[in-house]
């Protein structure tokens, strides 16, 4: 019987990483008999948004943290990603347009487009304890359990 | 009669310290800072402060965690958070008149708001001392920022401590970090930052829950660089007590390298790092696997 109701993991904010954020989610996925379908998806986002983190946010400053985390909450997994870097004021941007088609939105190359498109109650906060960014993502159980 | 613990007042003068604890009653999301405390009056600025040592950290040395004082009649436990700054320091002495505290806490408000835990510290008193805190003249070292004592130091190296500590651990800081927790919880804010003196403080840091707001990927570099082959690896070459060839083995190894100034080589210096703990949060980071201490 798997007890774990949380998995995270915490890497340097840097381009070598992303690739260890992939697995983490594909790992994670793997554990949560999560379909392959939704696995793919979340793996997207996850790296085009911890991309996104290292080459705006974290831009000229000396690398901190990126904690990617995740969540099963009854047919939903959610995930949150935190950081330290600056804000990602586009993205509060973005968000005040949720809800209008993807092609009306004004990405400017902002890599996002696959995050906005895919996943849901997309939320972006700065606090005093990072920038989080949470979204979810409806799954079924793989169909061998 | 909340606001009955509050320093006293002229009459009908308005009080700053009284609207704030008021906006605290109210509302249960406020964050209270170093500064609201102090401006208490002194015992329940004592009750709230008392929240931040573990009992058990005192009680081992027979000290009352309440009344702070010990079995011989003296207090041990020194608070200096007076009126009007915003930070507060815990000393706590082992004897009572010891010149070292076995348990140092600083904190202070940042400019954002949030709480910084300015220095964290755990000496047995009873182990013995190197004095590399001062030079052969006495004049503070700064932790070897301003001036060093290499004989001391190599003489703490190879008693097996690191960098910047005068005795050794009370391996209590598992407790420290939990009280912690509550204490900020209590006082609503969601993490605390600090700046890693050392080395060996980040990695216990690490191990502790905290993650890096700046500085994780140049740990990842010095590990990187301290593996053979690495410019680290490379500059230990024997040419001082501090750089011999084991010590990219060893956390401790490594921080008296680096407070040796072995990062010169890779064109960095050990600053700017600053690490964040989460309220309730472990950040598993582990910037050093298979390292041992």
């Amino acid at each position: 019987m798997k007890t774990r109701l949380k998995f995270s993991v915490t890497l340097a904010a840097e381009l070598e990483a992303l690739e260890r954020f992939e697995s983490f989610i594909i790992d994670t996925c793997g554990e949560l008999d999560i379909e392959t379908h939704v696995r793919d998806n979340l793996t997207k986002a996850v790296r085009d948004v911890c991309k996104t983190i290292i080459d705006v946010g974290y831009a000229g400053l000396d690398s901190g943290s990126i904690i990617v985390s995740m969540v099963k909450q009854s047919s939903n997994v959610v995930v949150t990603i935190t950081d330290f870097g600056n804000p990602l004021d586009p993205l509060s941007k973005l968000m005040s347009n949720v809800g209008q088609a993807i092609e009306d939105l004004p990405m400017g190359g902002f890599g996002l487009a696959f995050l906005f498109r895919t996943m849901q109650n997309i939320k972006y906060e700065v606090t005093q304890a990072g920038n989080r960014l949470i979204f979810s993502h409806p799954f079924q159980r793989n169909k061998t359990e | 009669m909340f606001p009955n613990i509050l320093r006293s007042k002229p009459d009908n003068e308005p009080n700053r310290e009284e609207t704030s604890l008021l906006q605290i009653i109210q509302d249960e999301r406020a964050t209270v800072s170093i500064r609201m405390i102090n401006n208490l009056y002194e015992i329940a600025k004592r009750r709230i402060y008392r929240g931040f040592i573990p009992p058990r950290l005192l009680t081992a040395f027979d000290i009352n965690p309440i009344s702070w004082e010990g079995l011989d009649g003296n207090v041990h436990v020194f608070l200096d958070a007076e009126p009007g700054t915003s930070e507060a320091k815990i000393c706590a002495k082992y004897p009572w008149d010891s010149p070292d505290c076995f348990l140092t806490l600083e904190l202070f408000d940042n400019q954002f708001g949030g709480i910084e835990l300015g220095w964290i510290a755990l000496a047995n008193p009873m182990s013995e001392r190197f004095s590399t805190d001062v030079d052969e003249n006495g004049e503070p070292t700064y932790l070897g920022s301003v001036r060093r004592n290499l004989r001391e130091e190599e003489r703490a190296k190879d008693a097996g401590y690191a960098p910047g500590q005068v005795r050794d651990g009370m391996r209590g800081s598992r407790e420290v970090f939990e009280q912690l927790d509550s204490f900020f919880a209590t006082l609503s804010h969601p993490a605390y930052f600090l700046e890693p003196l050392t080395y060996v403080s980040a990695w216990v840091f690490e191990r502790r829950g905290f993650a890096y707001v700046r500085g994780h990927a140049m740990m990842d570099e010095i590990h990187r660089e301290f593996q053979p082959g690495g410019k680290l690896n490379d500059a230990l070459d024997g040419s001082t007590p501090f750089r011999q060839p084991h010590q990219w083995t060893t956390i401790r190894g490594r921080a008296w390298a680096i407070h040796d100034g072995i990062l010169e080589v890779i064109g960095k210096r050990w600053d700017k790092v600053r690490m964040l703990k989460r309220i309730g949060y472990h950040a598993h980071v582990d910037t050093t696997p298979d390292i041992s201490y």
